[in-house]
């Protein structure tokens, strides 16, 4: 019970002068109830590796299995399979399009075949766990609603699908940082709540190293770095060769480090930096 | 140093849905002088991207006054004069080049403003060499970057001759490395053709450069200042949903610590020099 | 993916008609197919098929390009043949109850699909030798004179370099869309046509708004650049009629007198 990908390679327009391997012999496995933040520079391949976890890119080579089932298998089984795994993609209130935020909500929903109570039931919890309120959401437009509202009517139009893992690309993308702070909070909340296996892909090197529990590095189309964050933070090179930032208390901890200071660098947010900090100037007896 | 732009007790309101007067701007007053680089902060609707509209005539206050080089926004002869001297860069990146090919969406204004074809082509390659974007001249634009797009949406506006950069939120749809190449661009005209900077932004870290920061909320300047003094102002900024560099934040935990941190450390460097002279 | 779409069927390369000025093609063009309407003779025919041979040697575009540029149309071209073969009156060769097929008739045929290959053919190397903007230029040049009498020759040109600009913008957010919405259950391949057109709205939909506030944004963008119209407006690319512009124009022209000459037996001495 895993969604597994073994030595998934892809090529895009294979056969023209436009040739590109996006990705090459990645093989990965993300297990029920994981959180794991996905992390590399624009162009690495992130997104068109997790656009195979649902089927919606089939590989050039390889295989993609979720749950033990191949996707790209006919029949209702892959159907299924492919149902198991919820897509956020970059700037989702971009594919909003009916009239209440209720009706958009339940297009998921729908399509699975369900009926008006139970569709009314998902569109309740999956605006619930975005963080908009029902009775005052659910009869508007969605297009009248703030671009942070948006956001999330749109994410809430893939929680409904009630998936067994959740892939979100880019979340936080042109928030501002409530915005960002909230989304955040939500997927953790619904992480924690329901046990959904989240896989994150994001810039935002301190979100991810406070929310994941795993941490996936990806260069050049393959996997470069794969671990717990505060080990994969700690090997700058290999971060710094796959143009990846650190996260910024790891960089100021490295700069005081650098400047003679014996701190902890292992802190991955501010509190536990400045805790850090202060112990280790304590212990250096100036100041 | 001549002001460059200046706003006298600026308001701008439009009728909302419902009939009711929406104010979005209320009693700005400020003043950016030549060559100075003031970065614009705020949450999303605190009507940031509406005052940077008033400074290219995009938009005119309904009450108040914007005065761009002196000149009124509100009369209408002035309007174009105007749009030459402040040159504006938004935020979607594709949704502000209007040519197929690089040089040819860098001519667009000098074209608009009927410059001579040779003089276009010479401005057009000066406006790519500043961004460093002159090996893409013959590019589509589709197959840039983010970070790339924006250094040619700022080099259409350079060929302009501009006295002042308008930038509307240049890096919320970028990456990291998009983000950087933009601020380095932007930085690098300010310091060394001397143009004047408005930069419109909700990262923090892309305003502790600045010269100075305006933080609006709800249409009003909150506060202004150097950076140093807006920035250790933690928890205000949090309590107007904005973010604190990570240094200042820092800092005020150390000082909760019982350690003397200086009130102005707001970079890293700055809180290392602080923390280990 | 729709992105593998590729755009227009422009042939970079720095051949002699690729060097010449649009107006020179498009008008040389329009001079080509008045020629085409004019040839009547088998000789006449020759002088075609050859100059456009002489045409696609001399643009460096792959004659197997060029072919299959008439792949979308031969299904007219086949049409058109059918219709002159059964229409044309005279000596029959073969009857299919009430329809006669005629030895004029067959003739005919074959020379009218002559003159759509050679119109296909030669129109198609005009855009695989001229980049799409740069043949936009060239329409606004050549509109340019009627603009007097009310033509927006500005404006049609300003739209179509929009719209070069915007379609692989759009076509990449198509794709995104639907991918969104395929996550979401959509299903865009199967049921009959009204089902499908109906599957189509959440595609459709969100397209249209992003097309929209593209639009808009972009507009507002134009503006700050100081765009009013075609008014007092100069342009970067001059272009210019080089000695290679008049030999074209030579060539084509003695085409059209030669094709003039055979059609009313003018003598050619």
């Amino acid at each position: 019970m895993s969604i597994v990908l073994k030595d998934v390679s892809y090529v895009y327009m294979p056969g023209t002068p436009y040739e590109r391997a996006a990705v090459r012999d990645v093989s990965l496995t993300v297990a029920p109830g994981e959180f794991v933040g996905i992390i590399g520079h624009t162009g690495s391949g992130k997104s068109t590796l997790v656009q195979h976890m649902n089927g919606l890119l089939r590989p050039t080579k390889g295989v993609v299995e979720v749950d033990g089932v191949n996707l790209a298998a006919k029949g209702e089984a892959a159907r299924l399979a492919r149902r198991k795994v919820g897509m956020v993609f970059q700037y989702p209130e971009h594919q909003l399009f009916e009239e209440t935020v209720f009706d958009d909500v339940a297009f998921g929903p729908r399509n699975l075949g369900l009926d008006g109570d139970a569709v009314e039931e998902r569109v309740r919890m999956a605006l619930d766990f975005v963080g908009l309120d029902f009775a005052a959401f659910a009869k508007r437009s969605p297009f009248r609603l703030s671009g942070g509202q948006m956001r999330r009517v749109a994410i809430a139009g893939v929680v409904a699908l009630r998936p067994a893992y959740l892939i979100l690309d880019e979340p936080s993308a042109g928030l501002d940082p409530r915005g960002r702070d909230e989304i955040f909070a939500e997927v953790s909340r619904l992480h924690a709540a329901t046990g959904t296996a989240v896989v994150l892909i994001s810039h935002n090197m301190e979100e991810v190293a406070r929310l994941v529990g795993r941490l996936v590095v990806m260069h050049d189309g393959a996997v470069s770095l794969d671990g717990p964050p505060r080990e994969v933070f700690r090997r700058r090179e290999a971060l710094q060769a796959a143009g990846v930032d650190v996260p910024g208390v790891t960089a100021l901890l490295g700069r005081l480090a650098a400047r003679g200071l014996d701190v902890d660098d292992t802190a991955l947010t501010v509190a536990e930096a400045a805790t850090a900090i202060a112990a280790a100037v304590r212990r250096r007896g100036v100041c | 140093m001549g002001e460059m732009i200046k706003t006298i007790n600026l308001r701008h309101s439009y009728p909302g849905p419902d009939g009711t007067e929406v104010v979005a701007l209320e009693d700005i007053s400020m003043t950016v002088n030549a060559g100075e680089f003031v970065a614009v902060i705020g949450a999303n609707g605190s009507g940031k991207s509406t005052l940077a509209k008033h400074f290219n005539a995009l938009l005119v206050p309904t009450g108040g006054e914007c005065l761009v080089a002196g000149l009124s926004t509100t009369v209408s002869e002035n309007v174009w004069p105007i749009r030459q001297k402040v040159g504006m860069v938004f935020q979607n990146p594709d949704n502000q080049i209007v040519a197929a090919v690089v040089e040819e969406d860098v001519a667009f204004g000098p074209e608009n403003l009927g410059v001579p074809p040779a003089e276009i082509v010479a401005r057009v390659a000066a406006a790519l060499a500043a961004v460093g974007m002159e090996d893409y001249r013959h590019h589509g634009p589709h197959l840039l970057s983010g970070g790339q797009k924006q250094r040619v949406a700022i080099a259409g506006v350079l060929a302009m001759h501009p006295q002042c950069l308008v930038l509307d939120e240049p890096t919320a749809m970028l990456d990291p490395q998009g983000r950087g190449e933009v601020l380095a661009t932007v930085a690098r005209l300010n310091r060394e053709e001397g143009i004047t900077i408005i930069y419109i932004t909700h990262f923090m870290e892309e305003a502790v450069t600045a010269d100075r920061v305006v933080v609006l909320d709800a249409g009003r300047v909150a506060f202004s200042g150097p950076p140093a003094e807006v920035f250790c102002r933690v928890e205000a900024l949090k309590a107007l949903g904005l973010d604190a560099p990570l240094a200042a934040e820092v800092a005020v935990l150390l000082r909760a610590e019982g350690l003397a941190v200086p009130a102005a450390v707001i970079t890293d460097a700055e809180l290392a020099v602080a923390l280990c002279p | 993916m729709l992105t593998d779409i590729t755009l227009g069927q422009y042939f970079p390369g720095s051949s002699f008609l690729h060097r010449l000025d649009p107006r020179t093609k498009l008008l040389g063009t329009i001079i080509f197919v008045a020629g085409i309407f004019l040839a009547e003779s088998p000789a006449a025919y020759g002088l075609l098929a050859a100059f456009a041979a002489f045409g696609i040697v001399l643009s460096g575009v792959p004659v197997r390009l060029v072919l299959r540029s008439l792949r979308p149309l031969w299904f007219i071209i086949l049409i058109t043949v059918l219709i002159h073969v059964f229409s044309t009156p005279g000596t029959v060769i073969y009857a299919l109850g009430p329809l006669t097929a005629t030895m004029e008739g067959v003739r005919q045929g074959a020379l009218m699909a002559a003159r759509l290959v050679f119109l296909i053919a030669m129109s198609s190397l005009l855009t695989f030798t001229t980049s799409p903007i740069v043949l936009t230029d060239g329409i606004e040049r050549l509109l340019n004179p009627f603009r007097r009498l009310g033509l927006p020759a500005h404006e049609l040109a300003m739209m179509m370099t929009i719209a070069l600009r915007f379609i692989p913008t759009l076509l990449e957010e198509t794709d995104r869309i639907m991918k969104a919405q395929m996550a979401r259950g959509a299903d865009f391949t199967s049921g009959n046509i009204v089902k499908r057109a109906r599957n189509m709205v959440p595609l459709l939909v969100p397209l249209f708004i992003s097309a929209f506030r593209r639009a808009d944004e972009l507009a507002v963008a134009m503006e700050a650049r100081c765009y009013r119209g075609g008014e007092n407006r100069t342009r970067m690319k001059e272009l210019r009629f080089a000695v290679r512009d008049g030999v074209a124009f030579a060539a084509v022209l003695a085409l059209l007198a030669i094709l003039g000459a055979l059609k009313w037996n003018v003598p050619l001495s």
